[in-house]
């Protein structure tokens, strides 16, 4: 488990599991501009090695902009399959004005 | 573009100025500190003088009691041996008894003596001849004397060694009169021991009220004394002993001794120290200052060559398109030190149409912006070969991979036919433009495609819009609209309200666009374009 904490209320919170043997990405608070990059180091252990699935829980996470999108996007290399559990109805709006619904596989 | 040379002269004068106020304050830490060093060192010192010269001058006044109380035993043995003569009228009886007495109370010689009319006659002598008599004083003494009762005390006498004498003349009727005399110390010095009550004193006795070399009784070492000293002068019989002292040994404690030299000591370290401090840390400002100043030259560099970079990428002007009116915005972010990825462009077409793009490349930097400039004149390319948007859209989605580039874009195409009144509009991941006319300010319904360089399952669609007369299209990028903490929908919503509002020039219109939306400092970059018909 790998916890990026800030000061104070913490924007953004990652943590790192697995799931049947599939690393599982659980992010929580706001990943925007200021946090993309905290984030992107935050999951990188989880994506050693090229896993061939990654779960992305997105459920404790109350906002995201294009930044966060661009990291998304950044976890599909490799041919990855990146599956986004429980994404917000706004964070979901967004996937889908990027044209990325079908990029990912989307679980509620 | 102000040159960054423009600051930098004011800042080697300031840098100067603050090195000559840093130079004045450790000068004047210095000068202050060692003054008061000096002034304190001064007043320890001074006191500790103080206390010795008080304590000299008691001492000195204890030695000169000590040697007053001694003269009042020598005056009774004298008194005694009157009585004793008196009573029995004979001096051989004085003889015996004083010749029991001569040593033990120090006198070399004791003499009788019987009154006459003009002054004494010798009875008898215990011990040594009086040197009163070898000295042919005897007459001039005895004549002087008075029956005061006072002890009478004679002048030294030069002999070897030399001799005072004393006598007993008191007040009555007894007719005789007791004198003797003591030996003083050969050389008229004394030792006295370092552990006796004066040991720590060097002292010299005199003869009366003053210290000059023929009344010199005896001292412990050289006369005259130097140094710190103190005199005392004690009544001794008829005449006066003076005695000076100085000090062997300091009289005060030690700490009291040392505390100037600590003082002293303490003081100048402290000073130097702070000094030294303050210079070090003066030093290690001033550094940090240049550094800082250096970085912020630096990033005023990077800022003016991104925003060069930038502009050199995107169109000079706007073209003229006939029946249309253009704008167009770029605002850097508020970082503005690397080059951003977004950008427009328009493409006039010979027919009566014209195609716009407004693309974002994620990331920054250099290679974002060569990723941008290939996309951006790739695109101008397809549009000029009459490609419909999604198409354009498609051929671009083939120069860019992000699994082996590192990035992607997203991309807005629109093809607008004037007179038919008509938008035929694609977007690669893109936010959807606004369309305002009079009546209505909405963001269009458009299907969007996965980004550039994402692959995408199906391919663009172009989506075709009629636009009422007079109406605005505007495009722009992500950095225009997004707020921290407000859903894609509430970003919309506030720039369809800013679009509704009227506005003379599309130019204007844009100006207060980006005013309402960012407050005029994007913290992404910022592309915006505005399309009118004019009618």
């Amino acid at each position: 488990m790998a916890e990026l904490n800030t000061p104070q209320t913490p924007p953004l919170r990652v943590e790192l599991g697995r799931d049947d043997g599939v690393p599982v990405i659980q992010m929580a608070g706001e990943l925007d501009l200021s946090t993309a990059d905290t984030a992107r180091l935050a999951m990188a252990p989880a994506l050693e090695g090229s896993p061939p699935r990654v779960i992305l829980d997105l459920g404790g996470l109350a906002f995201m902009d294009s930044s966060g999108i661009a990291l998304l996007v950044s976890l599909t290399q490799a041919e990855t399959v990146v599956e986004i559990r429980k994404p917000s109805r706004s964070i979901r709006r967004l996937l889908e004005v990027t044209g990325l619904t079908d990029t990912f596989r989307i679980v509620d | 573009m102000g040159g960054p040379e423009n600051g930098l002269s004011p800042t080697t004068s300031d840098r100067r100025r603050s090195r000559r106020t840093a130079r004045l304050g450790i000068v004047a830490i210095v000068v202050v500190g060692l003054g008061l060093t000096a002034l304190i060192t001064w007043a320890s010192s001074r006191a500790n003088e103080n206390s010795n010269a008080a304590l000299l001058k008691l001492e000195v006044r204890q030695v000169a009691g000590t040697l007053s109380a001694a003269l009042s035993s020598v005056q009774s043995e004298l008194s005694d041996a009157v009585n004793e003569a008196t009573a029995t009228h004979s001096d051989a009886a004085f003889n015996n008894f004083v010749a029991t007495r001569v040593n033990p109370f120090g006198f070399v010689s004791e003499s009788l003596w019987q009154r006459t009319p003009t002054g004494a006659q010798l009875v008898g002598v215990a011990g040594t001849q009086p040197e009163l008599i070898l000295d042919k004083q005897a007459p001039a003494f005895f004549s002087h004397l008075q029956q005061s009762g006072q002890l009478q005390v004679t002048k030294l006498f030069p002999s070897h060694p030399p001799r005072i004498g004393y006598a007993d003349d008191p007040p009555g009727t007894s007719p005789y009169i007791v004198y003797a005399e003591s030996d003083l110390p050969a050389n008229h010095r004394v030792v006295v021991p370092a552990n006796s009550a004066f040991g720590q004193l060097s002292y010299a006795l005199y003869l009366g009220p003053y210290a000059t070399p023929p009344t010199l009784i005896a001292s412990t070492g050289p006369t005259p004394i130097h140094g710190l000293q103190a005199q005392s002068s004690v009544a001794f019989g008829n005449a006066t002993l003076t005695v000076v002292a100085t000090p062997r040994t300091r009289l005060s404690s030690t700490l009291s001794g040392d505390l100037p030299w600590i003082v002293l000591g303490a003081g100048v370290f402290i000073t130097l120290a702070s000094a030294i401090t303050l210079e070090y840390v003066g030093r290690r400002r001033r550094h940090a200052e240049e550094l800082a100043s250096e970085l912020h030259q630096l990033h005023a560099e990077q800022r003016s060559i991104a925003t060069t970079l930038q502009h050199a990428l995107l169109p000079e002007s706007v073209p003229d398109a006939e029946g249309l009116e253009l704008a167009a915005r770029y605002l850097p972010g508020a970082d503005g030190v690397e080059v951003g990825g977004d950008w427009y462009d328009f493409v006039p077409l010979s027919d009566d149409r014209l195609v716009f793009v407004v693309g974002d490349v994620s990331g920054r930097g250099v290679r974002a912006a060569s990723v941008m400039a290939s996309l951006r004149f790739a695109g101008h390319a397809f549009a000029m070969e009459g490609h419909p948007p999604h198409e354009v859209l498609e051929r671009l989605r083939s120069l860019l991979d992000v699994d082996t580039d590192g990035y992607f874009a997203t991309v807005v195409c629109g093809r607008i036919d004037v007179a038919r009144h008509e938008l035929e509009i694609a977007t690669a991941g893109h936010p959807p433009p606004v369309l305002c006319s009079a009546q209505s300010s909405a963001v269009l319904q458009v299907s969007p495609s996965t980004p550039i360089g994402v692959p995408s399952p199906a391919a663009a669609t172009s989506t075709v819009v009629p636009v009422p007369a007079h109406s605005t299209i505007l495009a722009y990028t992500d950095g225009l609209i997004e707020r921290r903490g407000e859903t894609l929908d509430e970003s919309f919503e506030r720039l369809e309200r800013s679009a509704a509002q009227s506005s003379e020039t599309v130019d204007g219109l844009l100006s207060s666009i980006v005013s309402d939306l960012t407050e005029g400092s994007p913290s992404d970059d910022v592309a915006l374009i505005g399309i009118r018909w004019l009618n």
